[in-house]
């Protein structure tokens, strides 16, 4: 057994630290407790540092409150209001002058710190003082330092800095968690470094490349959680900044990966399908494993009063709403959903029961949400858009809803079908095939060109009870998987696997390390 | 012997793969001691760049919004575009001042302006007609314009006293035509690279090469086999696109959908110098002939085989060089997956290439043109 170190890559959580865990985030968070279970110390939490090239362990002092509980964002310190007086100002610009001058001397004085520690340090001292202006007399005094640089054109490159720290100091970046974390002591030696792991969202910068680098050089064996291949297979509606970035990634990752998980067979799938399509290194399809994502269900919800406030201030009837819940995005298929309302108000003269969307607004939506708002042959308040539902809000609307819908175009897995199911609700799918596997046929697919059958069934699910009873009776069947199943099911012979697992050629595998080789015996 | 040559593209600079063998046509001719007048008659809206004299015969101005009216084909239409034009007449006024012993053209598409001449004038009557395919040109149309095609083909090879054509398939075809004479093959190739020049590298690091002309089958070609991802390419190596099929592929929404992919490993570097197509044929890593349709034989299969690398192929490319396929490093794909894969290997070393320059002699163009230029001596007695 290795003693090296399994770096866990944090890089995704650590960037959206101020997102509610779900989705990829929920998923970097059980591979971290999975591997932190399993190998203890071994274990590092790390995230990537384009700027700097490197991994950095994130300090155990911090972890908690940054990873897990939305902490240590930065906060916008006081700033000083500008002087009642102009005069007072320049008194207080020439006060600034002075005193930046005499902290940063005495920093500097006897050579306590290290050339990195002392810059630190002068950053901090002035960037105090930079607070004792405000914003106005910033201006003032920048004003002045740049008809000065007529004379002195040598001080641009200052006035530039010093714009760069006042900025910094204004939104209270001068000592980021960032710095912190990505201090020279916790950067993680790539040497020291048996087993990389990521779970989260690896196109967001350069760490896949890194990886591959450090496989290259170091012999790390890389591991990856794939979600889907949307961006590619679904390119069209995928958010607009991943549909560029991931296809490169996923490239990189391709070339230069050891072991791969997925949250489903459809993924599994698609992955091995688009490999062989491109003509990327074989992936030997027995070296991909399908690990299936938790879904805890909170059968508590809240008290009996908190929910009749809940649903009075959603003006919503326990029992009398049907839910749909996903980010606000075409894939989606929010639109199919208003059509389907709109219609099925048309047929029953607007006797319907509300259509409640619950999700963050995401991209390319705007127009629908637009044209659902202002569309008089809906009846008013027919489609409900919540995009401020908290995680225990969320909670209570599954639990006390009559059923959900989940029309989406295509899905790496079913989220929302699976937490419909896990609260006992029946839940009407489109056909798209991981919502298929992810509900284990305890829901009901429906094509999404078979729009009569949708009609159909919504309305039974609202007014026939023995349909309903029926209906709810199927989804009561559904076996969740659990969290605590991910993680053995991912940690399960981690280490066993050894050094077979390559995806990669092994001659390949071999020249990487070196400058690819020309074949000159050709000429 | 003197030859009068007509054809519908100027041939100072040769850059595509129809230019390039008229321009080798004309130079083996007149190293074999004959005199060759080659004269385009040609638009320069699809030719700027053609040279003074060249630009002598070029289509009028006034009159070229009829000849590149889209309802019509710009090659077919041709000689109904031109016909009883005062440039025609000077022409053939010309021609008969040069008394040619043969008169040869490049495509059947002029002919029709010239045909009566060729009949009638004493002078020219007795001139021998040569037919210079470049392929079968009724097979590749539109089926819309396939007749009229065929007609004009075939109205030209029972014509003429030598048809030449660039592979036996398409001699076979021509010598089945009601009233064919002689058919000579010769085949594409194309001039062998200097052993002792060593020509700088066009790129940083390694890359396959695919090169092509603004031909439409050459794109079709180009993402039927290729793709919208190369992933066959391993990380920090690109594809090199070179040739005017350049722009048919940045310009197509499939470029554009994974711009970011393509940006880091494609280079598009559009129609190069004939040096610069040398540079990077020599230092290319693996050279690939993403050809899926079209007729006749491909220089640019001659060119990959004389370069003595890998060259990854699909198998119409090797039309006319099926011989080529028991060559070290040549290797043909029968569909885009196989294609890929053969690529990725070629790119990572996996499969390499022998080839020596003795063995790929054969595809220079003194040696493909050679039965036509031999034919030459023997037309003219």
């Amino acid at each position: 057994m290795s003693d090296k170190l399994i770096l866990i890559d944090l890089s995704t959580s650590y960037q959206f630290r101020h997102w509610r865990p779900m989705g990829i985030l929920r998923v970097e968070h059980e591979v971290w407790r999975a591997f932190a279970t399993r190998f203890g110390t071994r274990a590092v939490p790390a995230i990537y540092d384009e700027a700097r090239g490197g991994f950095y362990r994130i300090p155990q002092a911090i972890f908690e409150e940054v990873i897990f509980r939305n902490g240590c964002q930065p906060e916008a310190p006081a700033r000083a209001s500008t002087a009642p007086r102009r005069w007072r100002s320049w008194a207080r610009i020439g006060r600034f002058l002075w005193r930046a001058r005499r902290r940063m001397r005495a920093v500097g004085q006897g050579g306590r710190y290290d050339e990195a520690e002392t810059r630190l340090r002068r950053e901090s001292a002035v960037a105090e003082e930079l607070l004792r202006l405000s914003g106005e007399e910033y201006a003032l005094m920048r004003h002045g330092l740049v008809a000065l640089e007529r004379v002195a054109p040598g001080i641009a490159p200052r006035i530039r800095a010093l714009d760069a720290l006042n900025h910094r100091a204004h939104y209270g970046l001068v000592h980021t968690v960032h710095d912190q974390i990505c201090a020279e002591r916790n950067r993680i030696a790539p040497e020291e470094v048996g087993e990389y792991v990521s779970a989260g969202g690896f196109w967001g910068d350069a760490r896949y490349r890194a990886a591959y680098e450090m496989r290259a050089a170091h012999g790390w064996r890389l591991s990856y959680y794939i979600h889907d291949l949307i961006p590619i297979l679904w390119g069209h509606v995928a958010e607009p900044t991943t549909r560029k970035t991931f296809p490169p990634a996923l490239h990189w990752m391709l070339w230069g990966v050891d072991r791969v998980w997925t949250n489903s067979e459809v993924t599994r799938r698609d992955l091995l399908a688009h490999a062989a399509r491109c003509g990327y290194p074989e992936l030997q399809p027995e070296k991909v494993h399908v690990v299936t994502l938790g879904a805890d269900a909170f059968r508590e919800t809240a008290s009996a009063t908190d929910l009749a406030g809940l649903f009075a201030h959603r003006d919503l009837e326990p029992g009398g709403y049907v839910l749909m819940v996903g980010t606000q995005e075409p894939r989606k298929n929010h639109d199919f959903a208003y059509r389907l309302w709109r219609e099925l108000a048309a047929r029953r003269a607007g006797d319907i029961m509300p259509l409640v969307w619950v999700g963050q607004p995401g991209w390319s939506i705007g127009p629908l949400l637009e044209m659902v708002r202002a569309d008089p042959g809906l009846p008013h308040g027919a489609i409900r858009i919540l995009d401020d539902v908290d995680d225990a809000e969320l909670q209570a609307l599954y639990a006390l809803c009559r059923y959900t819908i989940y029309p989406s175009h295509y899905e790496g897995w079913g989220l929302p079908v699976v937490e419909s199911l896990l609260h006992g609700k029946p839940c009407l799918t489109s056909d798209a095939p991981a919502l298929i596997e992810a509900a284990e046929g305890c829901a009901e697919a429906i094509g999404l060109f078979d729009g009569e059958r949708w009609l159909a069934r919504a309305e039974a699910l609202m007014d026939d009870e023995a349909a309903y009873r029926a209906a709810c009776a199927q989804a009561e069947r559904f076996t969740p998987h659990r969290w605590a199943d991910f993680r053995a099911a991912l940690t399960a012979g981690f280490e066993a696997a050894g050094g077979d697992t390559s995806t990669r050629d092994p001659a390949w595998t071999h020249q990487s390390r070196q400058p690819i080789p020309y074949r000159e015996d050709a000429a | 012997m003197k030859i009068a040559a007509f054809g519908h593209y100027p041939i100072h600079r040769p850059l595509h793969g129809g230019q390039r063998r008229v321009a080798a046509i004309a130079r083996q001719a007149r190293a074999a001691g004959n005199i060759f007048r080659y004269v385009p008659i040609y638009s320069t809206r699809g030719y700027p760049d053609g040279s003074p004299d060249e630009r002598r015969s070029a289509v009028p101005d006034a009159l070229l919004p009829r000849l590149h009216d889209p309802q019509r084909r710009e090659d077919l239409h041709f000689s109904d575009t031109l016909k009883d034009h005062p440039l025609i007449e000077g022409l053939i006024r010309e021609l008969r001042e040069f008394a040619p012993d043969a008169v040869q053209f490049e495509h059947p598409w002029l002919y029709p302006l010239f045909a009566e001449a060729l009949n009638r004038d004493p002078v020219l009557r007795r001139a021998r007609l040569i037919y210079s395919a470049h392929n079968v040109e009724a097979a590749l149309i539109d089926p819309h314009w396939r007749a009229e095609a065929e007609a004009l083909e075939a109205a030209l090879v029972a014509r003429a006293d030598l048809a030449v054509a660039v592979c036996d398939a398409d001699a076979r075809h021509f010598a089945g035509l009601p009233g064919a004479a002689e058919v000579v093959v010769a085949p594409n190739g194309c001039w062998a690279p200097d052993p002792e020049t060593v020509p700088s590298a066009p790129l940083d690091g390694p890359y396959a090469l695919v090169a092509g002309s603004a031909h439409p089958p050459n794109a079709r070609g180009y993402w039927a086999s290729i793709g919208e991802i190369p992933g066959f390419l391993p990380p920090r190596s690109r594809l090199a696109m070179a040739g005017g099929m350049t722009h048919l592929i940045t310009t197509d929404d499939r470029f554009r959908r994974h711009a970011q992919m393509n940006a880091e490993f494609v280079v598009p570097l559009g129609v190069v110098e004939e040096e610069a197509l040398s540079g990077l044929l020599h230092h290319a890593r693996a050279i690939c002939l993403p050809i899926t349709e079209g007729g006749g034989t491909n220089l640019k299969t001659a060119e990959a085989l004389m370069s003595c690398k890998p060259v990854i192929a699909m198998r119409p490319a090797m039309r006319g060089f099926e011989e080529a396929e028991r060559l070290s490093g040549v290797h043909v794909a029968d569909d885009p997956e196989q294609f890929r894969c053969l690529l990725r290997d070629a790119m990572t070393g996996a499969i390499g290439s022998q080839r020596r320059p003795d063995e790929v002699a054969q595809y220079g163009w003194p040696a493909q043109l050679a039965p036509l230029i031999s034919r030459y001596e023997s037309l003219a007695a």
